[in-house]
């Protein structure tokens, strides 16, 4: 080999190390709201394995006692319900990092707001004020996400509001509220709430979670005291909610032993097949089948699966593949895969530690 | 109110992914090969500079390709800044670099102080290098309460200086492979530098006596 060849080989390396240079994937992130520390974390989760990793600089100030987070699906706001504050926090998204920052002044609320759910369009926020008994609706300006509160609302519901869902379309919102056993259902209008017919409607004892299936079909209620998933159908012109055939389903598998799961979280899988229930009683998250036509929810071989200790919320990430689980007394989040065919959970998604007690978690599209 | 639900878009974002790695890749490729042209042609210029400087001095330019997904952030990072290298030539292939760095973005900065050995290869108007350094890295990340971590770092590098004048060289490119420990994770991170070399004294390169015809 001459010099002159040599040289430019050596050439060529050098300069192809100089392209040397990964592309970078982009992933979602996962907010967590830790009401004790009046922070929210945030992690990155892999789109591929689910693994969280910790966004630097997490977590981030909020209000007093953030309890319930949404996102708008625009992915550049977030809101998270400040339980003693008595308000609601705005905040931007940084889409690089992930950070949160708050955007105020915050937008003010009835008594104890403990959950907020929000419209598929991002066009409306509800909050359900666990004290004031009333429901917060809030019309959202979607090029700067603030909050201006509607006409008429706060709107008088049943007493102690625990949980809120509202129907894919946006035309119904459902509130659940466990001092009264009950469900209540609402016409969602542009002046504001309507009850529907039948409202409220009698469950099992201790309603505190609610979910709606992404058809629009069928409410599931956890009634964390009975430790039974009621399972009401929604008429699609109306919004009447009437229990279905064998409603209420028990929670536990063994029928020859008390059941004390207390499911105190219903969470449903994106495609409608499956449904998840954190059960704060003993540890793990019952995994259900939902047939389809009917909204029957079968427990599937294998569940329970083992979750830290004391979950108090599932969150099935946006992609459909993860489930994440908030447990209060390990003070952590628990993450699965999720099986798509069967909805098992088999294990090996790295979770996360949090500073206080995890009480909501959602994810970025 | 209209209601629709949000469709689905994990498979178009996989497209978007690939596509933009592709995009990513052929400006890089085209990258290089003008830079390959660019030291092929420089290599192959006549000169009889075959000396090495005894001490050297590079400052310049820096960009880093910073790897902080492991921070939690969305992809990686793009830091510009400055890189300090003195070094002291022992003979005439070998002797030991330093270095001083410091490259800064909007959500974070990387600062760094190494040392270790470095090889030279010196042919026709280039210098030829490559080193391995050790040392500690700093990084601020402004991003929520703005934590900073420091931990080690290891620098593994070439390069080549164009010859200029008695006391001046070019540094065409500096490529440098850093790895760090922040913050409990790993990172993987590319630096590309160039600047001005100024050097000091010169180490003659020793002549090997060929073996005399017998009289």
């Amino acid at each position: 080999m001459t010099p002159i060849k040599r040289n430019g080989l050596v050439c060529i390396v050098l300069a192809s190390l100089a392209g040397l240079a990964g592309c970078s994937s982009s992933n979602h992130v996962a907010y967590v709201t830790l009401g004790q520390g009046n922070t929210i974390a945030a992690f990155r989760v892999d789109n591929h394995s689910g693994n969280l990793t910790k966004i630097v600089g997490s977590p981030f100030n909020a209000g007093n006692s953030p309890i319930s987070m949404l996102v708008h699906p625009s992915n550049k706001f977030a809101y998270a319900a400040n339980q003693i504050g008595n308000d609601i926090s705005l905040f931007t998204i940084d889409q690089s990092t992930g950070a949160l920052t708050e955007v105020g002044p915050r937008a003010p609320a009835g008594i104890a707001p403990a959950f907020l759910v929000m419209d598929s369009d991002g066009h409306f926020l509800f909050a359900a004020n666990q004290a004031s008994n009333s429901i917060s609706v809030y019309s959202i300006d979607g090029a700067k996400g603030t909050l201006t509160e509607i006409q008429g609302s706060p709107f008088v519901t049943g007493a102690n509001p625990v949980a809120l869902a509202i129907t894919p379309s946006g035309k119904f919102l459902y509130v659940a509220t466990p001092n009264l056993q009950s469900v209540f259902g609402y016409l969602v209008t542009s002046g504001g709430l309507q009850p529907v017919p039948n409202s409220p409607v009698l469950v099992d004892v201790g309603p505190v979670s609610i979910a709606v299936d992404p058809a629009g079909h069928f409410l599931y209620v956890a009634n964390f005291i009975a430790n039974t998933l009621s399972v009401l159908a929604i008429d699609p012109n109306s919004g009447a909610l009437i229990a279905i055939a064998g409603s209420p389903f028990i929670t536990c598998t063994s029928t020859t032993t008390a059941c004390t799961n207390n499911p105190v979280w219903v969470a449903i899988h994106p495609s409608g097949k499956f449904l998840y229930t954190a059960n704060k009683g003993t540890s793990n998250v019952s995994v259900f089948s939902i047939a389809s036509t009917t909204g029957v929810p079968t427990q599937i071989t294998g569940s329970p699966f083992a979750t830290g200790t004391a979950p108090v919320f599932a969150s099935v990430d946006s992609t459909g593949r993860f489930l994440f689980m908030g447990n209060q007394s390990s003070r952590n989040i628990t993450g699965f895969s999720i099986n798509q065919s069967t909805g098992a959970l088999p294990a090996g998604v790295v979770g996360a530690s949090t500073t206080s007690a995890p009480t909501s978690m959602i994810t970025t599209k | 109110m209209r209601k629709n639900r949000p469709v689905t878009t994990t498979q178009a974002q996989s497209r978007s992914l690939i596509q933009d790695c592709q995009m990513t890749l052929i400006k890089r490729g085209s990258t290089t090969v003008f830079l390959s042209l660019f030291l092929f042609i420089v290599a192959s210029l006549p000169s009889a500079a075959q000396d090495v400087p005894r001490i050297e001095v590079f400052g310049g330019y820096s960009y880093l390709r910073f790897d902080s997904r492991s921070f939690g952030f969305a992809g990686s990072s793009n830091l510009n800044g400055y890189n300090l290298a003195p070094a002291f030539n022992v003979f005439h292939g070998f002797g030991v670099v330093g270095e001083l760095s410091g490259q800064y973005g909007s959500h974070l900065n990387l600062r760094d102080v190494a040392v270790g050995p470095q090889i030279l290869y010196p042919r026709n108007n280039l210098i030829f290098f490559a080193h391995v350094m050790y040392g500690d890295a700093r990084t601020h990340v402004s991003v929520g309460n703005g934590p900073g971590d420091t931990a080690r770092v290891i620098v593994a590098g070439a390069g080549a200086d164009l010859h200029y004048s008695s006391r001046l060289s070019i540094r065409v490119v500096q490529v440098d492979y850093l790895r760090t420990s922040l913050f409990h994770g790993t990172q993987n991170n590319v630096r590309i530098s160039t600047g001005l070399v100024y050097h000091w004294g010169e180490i003659k390169e020793k002549k090997h006596k060929m073996p005399g015809k017998a009289p």
